[in-house]
């Protein structure tokens, strides 16, 4: 954690959150602070629990125990503040890709004049002038996940969940999106929580990584991401710290798993 | 971000150029099975002709005389206030049925409670054959419109209820779970959601409930009070008027064929994302 982030007030707080299903532990007794514009990814093997620790923190789901706070205030549903990105992007095949953008805004009745230019400027954002009228199956599977992010980023959200977004588009695709995604971010500084199974991935976007373990879902190892910005792709990947912490977290991510080196 | 629009440009241009390719291929191949269907057409009504002309008049008639006869009906006899009554009849039992299947279906899809209450005896009437209830729906009420709307609108009801059924049933768990993120009401989540994602079941069911309520609409006009088209079948297969029976099969055929035609026009209007060739 950098020293300007730790001196900003924590944005999201969890402490303590553990969750059954039926017999299986998913999450133990997890705490994490996440600090305001802050971009924190969530990583470890499938079967870890990141992303039902994510959907804690839009209160898609509550805790058994342990309790989440944004901005200091209990989360028990999906708070105003926050917008989800969808790992199946989410979207609705009846809505075109201009109406399932303005979605979210029509849910908050906001004036349609102020709808549309949101719509407008979140669509232009993301790249997908031209497709406003298009339905969702004309659409590559890149091109939905923009869809899905441009529907979050029109809400102006102050917290931005995202469920590995890029896990379901081709490798190509991910790392334009990833590009994409930090060129956005670095303009606008939201608090982002990204979960995702890739170390690349994380150490590219990320400031902080909390590398998580498997049976039951635990907080392995938090580390800081110690990449100055503005960030491309390949200025990460050029970077001396890159290859020593890429080692480090896949160390961590066998025994995560349960397996030996 | 800039750098890309280039890479974007060129490619949706290949993504157009595929697309009017693939668009030209699917019209060639809709020309084959036009010509196919004509040509298919032209086979069977052969064959019709031909053994009519072979047969005696009492067992098939040919083609021309079936039509002559439809003429003869519609013009001079019967049939055209016939199909008047008769289509009346099915079109009020088709929207009954449809708007009791509709809402049976959503609230047994929706509301688990209901569905254990009532949904036994909607698959138990399901599986009996409706014709056998006919004695009794007519000690009820008696033999009148009454009684046929009945029959009809039950015909109806069930292929209805189990598609709306299903659709409810099948609403994707990920898109609820979409708009709960962004704060739905149960309002929002019928209009949004739920609603969207079961039209594309009510037309399917309706127009199912269409192919059966025309079952319907013969076995009410001939086990009820004779009436209507059926009553029409019924005195010309009791003067052995071959012709003019096959002349009444005709345009029942015609009629089944239209509303099913109408039924995917609206489907078109209503559900214009769900492409059926694809399933989506």
């Amino acid at each position: 954690m950098t020293a300007t982030a730790q001196a900003r007030p924590p944005k999201v707080v969890a402490t303590g959150i553990s969750k059954w299903y039926g017999a299986l532990e998913v999450l133990h007794n997890v705490t994490l602070e996440i600090h305001q514009g802050e971009f924190v990814c969530l990583l470890g093997p499938s079967g870890c629990g990141k992303t039902t620790l994510m959907r804690t923190l839009d209160g898609l789901i509550l805790p058994d125990e342990g309790s989440v706070q944004l901005d200091g205030a209990l989360i028990t549903s999906p708070p105003r503040q926050a917008a989800v990105v969808f790992q199946q992007f989410g979207l609705f095949p009846w809505k075109t890709v201009s109406q399932n953008v303005a979605f979210p805004m029509v849910l908050d009745r906001l004036p349609p004049t102020q709808i549309d230019e949101k719509v407008k400027w979140a669509i232009d954002l993301v790249g997908l002038k031209g497709f406003e009228a298009a339905y969702p199956d004309r659409l590559s599977g890149g091109m939905r996940q923009r869809v899905g992010i441009a529907r979050a980023l029109a809400l102006g959200p102050e917290l931005l969940l995202m469920d590995e977004p890029f896990a379901s588009v081709d490798a190509y695709t991910r790392e334009l999106l990833q590009a994409e995604l930090l060129s956005i971010w670095e303009r606008f500084r939201q608090t982002v929580v990204f979960v995702t199974h890739s170390i690349d991935e994380a150490i590219t976007l990320a400031d902080r990584i909390v590398v998580m373990k498997a049976k039951p879902g635990e907080v392995l190892h938090i580390y800081d991401v110690p990449i100055e910005r503005p960030r491309t792709i390949a200025s990460v990947r050029r970077h001396p710290a890159y290859e020593p912490l890429r080692a480090k977290i896949w160390e961590d991510m066998l025994t995560g798993s349960g397996r030996e080196m | 971000m800039d750098m890309q629009n280039p890479l974007s440009d060129t490619r949706s241009a290949l993504r157009e150029r595929v697309l009017e390719r693939r668009q030209r291929a699917a019209q060639k191949r809709r020309n084959r099975f036009l010509l196919i269907r004509v040509l298919s057409f032209v086979v069977v009504l052969g064959a019709w002709q031909i053994y009519g002309l072979n047969t005696i008049d009492l067992i098939f008639s040919p083609f021309t005389d079936v039509i002559a006869h439809l003429y003869q009906l519609l013009v001079y006899g019967p049939l055209a206030a016939a199909i008047v009554y008769s289509v009346s009849m099915f079109l009020g039992g088709l929207v009954i049925g449809s708007i009791v299947g509709i809402l049976l279906g959503v609230a047994m899809g929706r509301f688990a409670g209901f569905e254990a209450a009532v949904g036994m005896y909607v698959y138990a009437i399901y599986s009996t054959p409706l014709v056998a209830l006919i004695p009794l729906i007519s000690l009820w009420f008696g033999f009148g419109i009454e009684a046929q709307l009945i029959i009809i609108s039950m015909f109806v009801l069930f292929p209805v209820t189990i598609a709306v059924y299903n659709g409810v049933r099948n609403v994707d768990a990920s898109l609820t779970e979409v708009a709960r993120s962004f704060r739905a009401n149960e309002m929002a989540m019928w209009r949004h959601v739920i609603i969207p994602s079961v039209v594309p079941y009510i037309v399917t069911g309706v127009s199912q409930g269409v192919a059966m309520g025309l079952v319907g609409m013969f076995i009410s006009e001939i086990y009820t009070a004779l009436s209507g088209m059926g009553q029409v079948l019924a005195y010309s297969a009791n003067s052995y008027k071959t012709a003019d029976m096959l002349a009444v099969l005709l345009t029942v055929m015609v009629l089944g064929v239209f509303f099913r035609a109408v039924i995917e026009k609206l489907r078109k209007r209503l559900a214009p994302w769900f492409n059926t060739d694809t399933g989506r």
